[in-house]
Formats: C-alpha cells, sequence, structure tokens
C-alpha cells in the first residue's frame, strides 16, 4: 500500500474487504449489492474530484479484534462521522469525516503491524495475528478467545498509561452522548 | 410289646407361636414437606445459576454489540464512497446514452430546483437536471438500470447449497447433453430417462440453456 512505501514493508496480507473502490480496481467484489436480478459489479473508477484514500483492507475477524482499540484510538474521528451522518443521509456530504476516519484506522493498524505502540521489536504483530486467528476458528465468539485476547491487550497496553482494564469506565463516562460541538 | 420310642419324625418346621399378619409400614424418611422443600431448593439453585448465566450471556451479547458498532463507522465510510462511486458513474453513463438528445441531463435527484415543494417550477426546458423529488432532504434513488449486456451484471446465484446438481460442473455437463440428444431421439425412451434424471430435467429448461454457470464457472 502506498502508505507503507517509505517504511519497513514487512506488512502480511490479511486479505482485503472493499479493494475495488477508489483507485484499485483490479480486485472484483461480488457481494456488495443484493440485487434481485443479479450482482452489479462497476469497475469505474472514482471521480478525480473526491480525494483518495487508501482503503483499510481487512477482514472481519483483524477488526474484530481490534474493534475496541479503535473505538478508543478512533473516538474523535468516529463520533465526527456519526454527527454528520445524523444530519444527512447524503453520502456525499460525509465523505470528508469518512476519510478521517479510515485514515485513523489506518494509522492504527500500521501501528499495530509495525509495533510502533511499543518499542519491543521482538513481537511485532504476532499477538494480534494470534488472537484474530483464533477467532476465525472459533465463529468469532469473543469469549473464546480470552487468553489470546488477554496476550494481546497486554501487548497492547504494555508500559501505556491509557490501559482501562481494572478501572471503571463505562459508568464514569464522561459524555456517553457525543453532543454537537459547535 | 411294650414301651416304644420315637424315631426322626416328619414334623412340621419350626415356627413362631405368634405370626405377623397385621400391616406394618414404618415411617422413616423425610416427610413430604421436607421432599418438597429439597425440591424446590434445588431448583431455586438451579435458577439461580440460570440467571447467573443469563447475566453473563447478557454481558457477551453486549460485549458482541459494541465491537459491531465501533466499527460502524468505518464500515460505513467505505460504502458511502463506493455509493458515491457507483453512482457517479451511473449518471455519466445515462449522460452517454442520451448524449444526442439535445434537452437531456442525467437526473439527480438532489439538484437544487427553483423554489421547494408547492412552489417548486418545474424547467420545460430542462436546461439543467430536474430533480424527481422537490426536496432539500436527500433521497436515494430506488431504481438504477444495468443494460443486460453490458457484462456488469453477475446472474443471482440464489443456490448456495450443494453444488452436486447445479448446473454443469464436468460430470452434469455430459449428462445434461445426453438429455439433450435424448429429446431428440425416440418418445418411448424418454420416460425411463427422465424418470432416472428426474433432478436434472429443471435445469434444461429454457431459462438456464445456453447461459454460463456462475457457481462453477467463477474466475
Amino acid at each position: 500500500m502506498e502508505m507503507t512505501k517509505n517504511e519497513d514493508n514487512d506488512e502480511v496480507d490479511y486479505g482485503t474487504a472493499n479493494n475495488n473502490v477508489g483507485r484499485d480496481n483490479q480486485t472484483l467484489n461480488r457481494w456488495l449489492a443484493i440485487f434481485v436480478d443479479g450482482l452489479w459489479v462497476d469497475k469505474t473508477p472514482m471521480p478525480d474530484s473526491i480525494p483518495h484514500v487508501p482503503e483499510v483492507g481487512l477482514t472481519s475477524a483483524p477488526l474484530e479484534s481490534m474493534a475496541f482499540h479503535f473505538a478508543q484510538y478512533c473516538k474523535p474521528y468516529s463520533e465526527d462521522f456519526m454527527l454528520c451522518k445524523n444530519g444527512t443521509q447524503d453520502p456525499e456530504k460525509c465523505l470528508k469525516e469518512g476519510r478521517r476516519v479510515t485514515r485513523c484506522a489506518l494509522d492504527l493498524k500500521i501501528d499495530i503491524i509495525l509495533n510502533r505502540i511499543n518499542k519491543l521489536k521482538a513481537n511485532c504483530d504476532e499477538e494480534w495475528k494470534k488472537h484474530w486467528e483464533c477467532l476465525d476458528v472459533k465463529n468469532h465468539n469473543l469469549w473464546q478467545c480470552r487468553n489470546q485476547e488477554k496476550a494481546f491487550n497486554d501487548w497492547y497496553y504494555k508500559d501505556d498509561t491509557r490501559d482501562p482494564r481494572g478501572s471503571d469506565t463505562c459508568s464514569l463516562e464522561e459524555e456517553p452522548v457525543p453532543q454537537v460541538k459547535i | 410289646m411294650g414301651s416304644y420310642t420315637l424315631g426322626v419324625q416328619d414334623q412340621p418346621p419350626l415356627m413362631p407361636q405368634t405370626i405377623a399378619y397385621t400391616r406394618y409400614f414404618p415411617r422413616r424418611g423425610p416427610s413430604g414437606a421436607v421432599v418438597f422443600l429439597g425440591v424446590f431448593a434445588t431448583m431455586g439453585l438451579g435458577f439461580y445459576y440460570v440467571g447467573l448465566n443469563n447475566a453473563e450471556r447478557r454481558e457477551l451479547r453486549r460485549e458482541k454489540a459494541w465491537t459491531r458498532i465501533s466499527l460502524v463507522p468505518l464500515l460505513q465510510a467505505e460504502t458511502d464512497r463506493d455509493v458515491v462511486r457507483r453512482l457517479a458513474s451511473a449518471r455519466a453513463k445515462e449522460s452517454s446514452i442520451m448524449q444526442e438528445k439535445q434537452d437531456w441531463a442525467a437526473v439527480d435527484l438532489k439538484e437544487p430546483v427553483k423554489g421547494i415543494k408547492r412552489y417548486g417550477v418545474y424547467d420545460e426546458t430542462r436546461q439543467h437536471a430536474t430533480p424527481v423529488y422537490y426536496t432539500d432532504r436527500y433521497v436515494a434513488p430506488t431504481y438504477l438500470f444495468v443494460p443486460r449486456e453490458s457484462g456488469e451484471l453477475l446472474p443471482a446465484q440464489w443456490w448456495r447449497g450443494s453444488k452436486f446438481f447445479t448446473l454443469n460442473p464436468p460430470y452434469h455437463n455430459r449428462s445434461i447433453k445426453r438429455v439433450e440428444e435424448f429429446v431428440a431421439s425416440d418418445i418411448h425412451e424418454r420416460f425411463l430417462f427422465i424418470s432416472l434424471l428426474s433432478r436434472i430435467c429443471f435445469i434444461c429448461s429454457a431459462d438456464w440453456k445456453g447461459k454460463a454457470d456462475p457457481i462453477n464457472e467463477e474466475k
């Protein structure tokens, strides 16, 4: 991917979800639209007026294992996007916020993969990989992969002060429902 | 003949002087109330554990729901970009198809119009794209025209089960050809053949004849 061109490219190919969006129209996405008469395949690239953003390209298991950390890491951008969506159903109106969300998720993914979160070069993204591989085997049941989840969270929060485990975050949430900030 | 001694004789068995013939049921063990109490106590304990487990399962479902909720912005942003791209391309196709017609503009459902609702003004000359709805609110398109031969339409794959009896894996390609040859042959042999291959007959109907099988021929 373009973002990792200047860095150590030891990124593993985790597979793609929607890779024909944007400039990359090589792969075929067959399950996007559910039409009665058949599936609608459209390989036209994105209009040039819309800025291009590289896609996250994660399948369901890595996304699921990353979901909590993504919510914590990209909270302001996600809230921004959802507030924009609340105002209108028009997809063109919320493209900018959507791009920010995607970039934040990409940032998190690269952080995990390239181990920029903590400086232990020994284990890169092994913990994450083990967790989502376990999820793949166990029907995406989070309760069946607790050991790997613990190892992943231990690795993720090592030497870090934003570890929410053991603290009461749910009931002490400052802003449970995001408000519009004028 | 004088005195005599008794030898061993066949005597009745030794029995107690009194034979107990009255009913005797010793009332021992727990009483009925105690049994009921025990049953309800066990059930109560069981239901307590059931309640605990239900609470735990509820929390697990909550965790699953929040996992999915957290991912909504990411996936929605991706889908938004894709929808915008597809609608733009559909609009471009419509314009290119209708380019010879002078006063045609591809329908833009959101294009602003002079006045809205009952004060809306319909542009007879169609200088600008005339929206279908006279409202500021965004309206998603309901219908989409995709030409059947454009190659953009893949036939629907309703059957996601066993592929053994689907259209044309190599084995059934052969048998379908046989049925087609057979249909051209004498009538009196057809009934036996049709009873044997009753499953394939519906595939040989006009709907599927000659069409590519999307399941087994996917590239």
